[in-house]
C-alpha cells in the first residue's frame, strides 16, 4: 500500500498555480480513493507543520479525498471520515488543524466526539468547534458540555456557536453571560439567544440595548430585532409587536425606530 | 428634546425633507460650525462625513467614487496596518470605533473580501450607508445577511462595479431586459459566453507558501477576522490576499463582479440565481485558489451564462453564444413587450443617499451577482455538477456545498 500511495502522490500536482494543463489529477484522486479509507494514514504520515513545508502534494491529495468522500453515499463517507478522524492523534498541532477543518467539510455526527475531544484545546478548541457547528447533527450537547468549564477566548467560541446551532437548551448560561464584564461575550449571548428564538428574553436584550453604548448597543438591538423574526417564525405573533413597539421606543426618531415602525406596519397590514 | 433650525445636523435636515417621518434624532448638543454652514462653508443638507475602511488597494478609489455627486468630508481612514500610527481620533485599526462616531454618515469599504459582509452589516445596524468593494462577499450567506440588514435599517448599498450603469443605457440591452422581465418568454434560449479576462493564473496561489513573522504594524488576528487564524504569509497579506480561500476566490471573485453584473441586469437576474452549475477544473487546493476552466450556469427557464477562462485545458464548446429578441415571442407577445414601459433609470449612490432609495448597484443585485462567483467556485472546488434551489439559496443534496455555502466564523464574528 505504501509504495502505490507513494507512487500516486509523486504524481500528484502542487495544486494552485501548478496544475497540469489537462483533468488527469482527477483520476489520481479517484485511483487514490478506491484504495479505501486505509490510505488516509499514510496520507496523514507525510503532513508537515506550515514552518516546515513540502507537503502540498499530500494536502492537495487530503483533501480531495474528503471532497470525493462526501460526494459520496452516506456508508463511504462515514468510512473516510471514521478513518481522518482517527488520524488526528498525535500530531504537530497545525497538521491536527488541517484534518478538522477537512472533517469540518465531510464530517458527519460519526466524528463528534474525536472532534469534542479538542473543544477544552486553546489552539484547537476553536477549529474543533466551528467544524462541529457546519457538522451540527448531535454537536450542540458537546459544546454544552464544554461551556461549564470554559474560560475566556473559548467560553466565546462556544457561546456563539451554541447560537449558531440554535440550541434552546443553552439558553440558561447564555442568559448568565449577557452580565458578563466582557462586551463581546454579552453581545455574543445576545445573538446566540436572540437566533435560538427564545422568547422569554426578549426584554432582557432590550434591556441590554439601554445599557451599551456605541457598536455594542447596535449589535444588542439587532439581535432584539432577530428575536422578533424569530417570535414571527414561531407564530408568537404577540410577543413579536410588543418587542418592536418597545424597539421603537428604544429607537425613537432614529432609523432604529424607522425601522421597527416598518415592520409593525408590515405586521399590521398583514393581518 | 427641542432643536432649533440652526442646529440642525445633515440627516436631520434629510428626514425633514425626505418623505420619512422627521423626528428630533438625539439629545441637545453642541454643532460645528460647518454643519451650521456658516459664512464660506457647505450647509449641512449637504455635507456628509464619511470614512474608509481598508487603506490600500483599490480603496481610495472606493472612497473617491463613494463621494461622487456628494460633499463628502473623510473624517478616518481604518486599517489592521495601522497599528504603529492608530491615534482613534482620525486613524484606527478597528473598524468599530470608527462606527461609534455619530458624525459619520458614509462608510468606504475597500479591505479583501471577507470583512466585507461583516463590515456593511454593522454600519448599516449604525445607521450608515455603504460603498463596498467587490466582491460583495466571500460566501453566499454572506450575501443574504447583508441584504437583510439594509433591507432592515433602510440603509443605502452599493457595490464597487458600475457597468451595469452603462449596459442599461444600451438600447439592445434594454431590450432584452425588458422581454426577459415581461414574464412572456416561458423557455428562454439564450446563451452569454464570457471569455478571458477572469485573471486566474495572476491570482493562482503558491501551495509551497512559508510562514513569516507577522509585520509589526500589522495586526494580524484583526485581519484574519472571521477566517481561520493561520501563521502570517506574506502573500496572505495586501493585493495578494486573492490567492487564498480564506480571504477571497482568485480571479474569478476579483474580475467576475465586474464581468457578469452588466450581464445579470441585462438578462433580468436581479432577483434570482441559476439552478445547475457545472464547472471543469483540476482538483482544487485546500488552501489557495488555481487553475480552472470553464463553468457553465443553467437558469430554470432555460438561460445559459458560462465563464470561460481560457487558461486552462481545452475551451469551452458544448453551446454557442445566442441572444434573445422580439423575434423570440409570439407576434401577440411582441406587441405587449412593445407597450412596456421602460425599466426605472438606475440610481447612483449619490442620488439613492439623497433620495432614500436603492441604488443600482444595490444589495440584493449584486449578491445576486456575487453568488453566480461562489457556485462556480464551489462546483471548481468540489468537481461536481450542482443544483441550486435560488429561493432556499442551498445546494440540493450536496451537503459538502452548504457547508460552503455557509461557514461558521471565528467568534466574535458572525452574520
Amino acid at each position: 500500500m505504501n509504495e502505490l500511495v507513494n507512487k500516486l502522490l509523486a504524481a500528484f500536482p502542487r495544486g494552485g498555480g501548478n496544475s497540469p494543463g489537462d483533468a488527469s489529477a482527477r483520476k489520481l484522486v479517484a485511483e487514490l480513493f478506491a484504495l479505501g479509507p486505509n490510505v488516509v494514514a499514510e496520507i496523514v504520515a507525510l503532513l508537515k507543520p506550515a514552518e516546515e513545508g513540502g507537503d502540498a502534494q499530500a494536502r492537495l491529495a487530503l483533501h480531495n479525498l474528503a471532497t470525493m468522500a462526501a460526494g459520496q453515499d452516506d456508508a463511504a463517507r462515514k468510512a473516510f471520515a471514521t478513518a481522518l478522524a482517527a488520524a488526528i492523534k498525535g500530531r504537530p498541532s497545525g497538521v491536527q488543524a488541517f484534518i478538522i477543518r477537512q472533517l469540518q467539510l465531510c464530517g458527519g455526527p460519526e466524528v463528534v466526539p474525536a472532534l469534542a475531544a479538542f473543544l477544552p484545546d486553546e489552539t484547537l478548541g476553536e477549529p474543533a468547534c466551528l467544524a462541529l457547528a457546519a457538522i451540527r447533527q448531535g454537536a450542540a450537547p458537546a459544546l454544552a458540555a464544554a461551556l461549564e468549564k470554559a474560560q475566556g477566548r473559548l467560553k466565546l467560541v462556544l457561546v456563539q456557536n451554541l447560537g449558531v446551532l440554535r440550541d434552546a437548551a443553552a439558553v440558561k448560561p447564555l442568559r448568565a453571560c449577557l452580565e458578563d464584564e466582557s462586551i463581546d461575550l454579552r453581545v455574543t449571548a445576545a445573538w446566540a439567544l436572540a437566533n435560538i428564538g427564545s422568547g422569554d428574553d426578549a426584554r432582557r436584550l432590550v434591556a441590554l440595548a439601554r445599557r451599551e453604548e456605541g457598536y455594542a448597543r447596535a449589535k444588542a438591538t439587532d439581535a432584539a430585532f432577530l428575536m422578533a423574526q424569530r417570535l414571527g417564525e414561531s407564530g408568537e405573533a404577540t410577543e413579536r409587536t410588543q418587542l418592536l413597539k418597545e424597539l421603537r421606543v428604544l429607537g425613537d426618531g432614529s432609523y432604529v425606530g424607522g425601522a421597527a415602525e416598518k415592520l409593525l406596519d408590515a405586521a399590521e397590514k398583514s393581518r | 428634546m427641542a432643536t432649533s433650525n440652526n442646529k440642525l445636523t445633515r440627516r436631520r435636515f434629510l428626514q425633514k425633507t425626505s418623505a420619512a417621518a422627521s423626528t428630533v434624532f438625539g439629545p441637545f448638543m453642541i454643532v460645528p460650525r460647518h454643519v451650521i454652514g456658516g459664512q464660506g462653508q457647505t450647509p449641512p443638507s449637504e455635507t456628509f462625513g464619511a470614512a474608509l475602511i481598508g487603506v490600500g488597494g483599490q480603496g481610495p478609489n472606493t472612497f473617491k467614487a463613494m463621494s461622487n455627486g456628494l460633499n463628502v468630508r473623510k473624517l478616518a481612514e481604518c486599517d489592521v496596518k495601522f497599528l504603529d500610527r492608530a491615534d482613534n481620533k482620525s486613524i484606527y485599526t478597528d473598524f468599530r470605533r470608527v462606527l461609534d462616531r455619530k458624525d459619520i454618515d458614509l462608510i468606504a469599504i475597500g479591505t479583501p473580501p471577507h470583512w466585507h459582509a461583516l463590515i456593511s452589516i454593522a454600519a448599516a445596524q449604525a445607521g450608515k450607508d455603504v460603498m463596498c468593494e467587490k466582491p460583495m462577499t466571500r460566501t453566499i450567506a454572506e450575501g443574504r445577511a447583508v441584504v437583510e440588514a439594509f433591507k432592515r435599517y433602510n440603509r443605502v448599498f452599493q457595490v464597487g462595479t458600475f457597468g451595469r450603469f452603462g449596459a442599461s443605457g444600451n438600447a439592445n440591452n434594454r431590450q432584452t431586459h425588458k422581454i426577459m422581465r415581461s414574464g412572456l418568454l416561458k423557455t428562454c434560449e439564450g446563451v452569454v459566453i464570457h471569455r478571458g479576462g477572469l485573471k486566474i493564473k495572476e491570482w493562482s496561489g503558491d501551495p509551497d507558501a512559508m510562514p513569516a513573522p507577522v509585520p509589526k504594524n500589522l495586526d494580524w488576528d484583526m485581519y484574519c477576522g472571521p477566517s481561520p487564524l493561520k501563521p502570517f504569509t506574506p502573500s496572505r497579506f495586501g493585493g495578494t490576499h486573492r490567492k487564498w480561500w480564506d480571504y477571497e476566490g482568485g480571479g474569478l471573485s476579483d474580475m467576475g463582479q465586474h464581468a457578469f453584473d452588466p450581464v445579470n441586469w441585462t438578462w433580468g437576474k436581479d432577483d434570482t440565481s441559476p439552478v445547475e452549475i457545472e464547472a471543469h477544473a483540476p482538483p482544487a487546493h485546500p488552501e489557495v485558489t488555481g487553475m480552472w476552466g470553464w463553468v457553465e450556469l443553467k437558469y430554470a427557464d432555460g438561460l445559459t451564462f458560462v465563464m470561460d477562462g481560457g487558461e486552462w485545458d481545452t475551451p469551452y464548446d458544448r453551446k454557442k453564444e445566442r441572444g434573445i429578441s422580439l423575434a423570440d415571442l409570439s407576434a401577440a407577445d411582441q406587441e405587449k413587450v412593445k407597450t412596456l414601459p421602460d425599466h426605472e433609470p438606475l440610481l447612483s449612490f449619490a442620488e439613492a443617499v439623497k433620495q432614500r432609495k436603492q441604488a443600482g448597484g444595490n444589495a440584493e443585485a449584486a449578491h445576486r451577482t456575487s453568488t453566480l462567483l461562489h457556485l462556480a467556485n464551489i462546483s471548481i472546488r468540489l468537481g461536481r455538477k450542482l443544483r441550486y434551489d435560488p429561493e432556499k439559496e442551498q445546494v440540493t443534496s450536496d451537503e459538502e456545498a452548504n457547508r460552503l455555502i455557509t461557514q461558521p466564523m471565528r467568534a466574535p464574528w458572525h452574520l
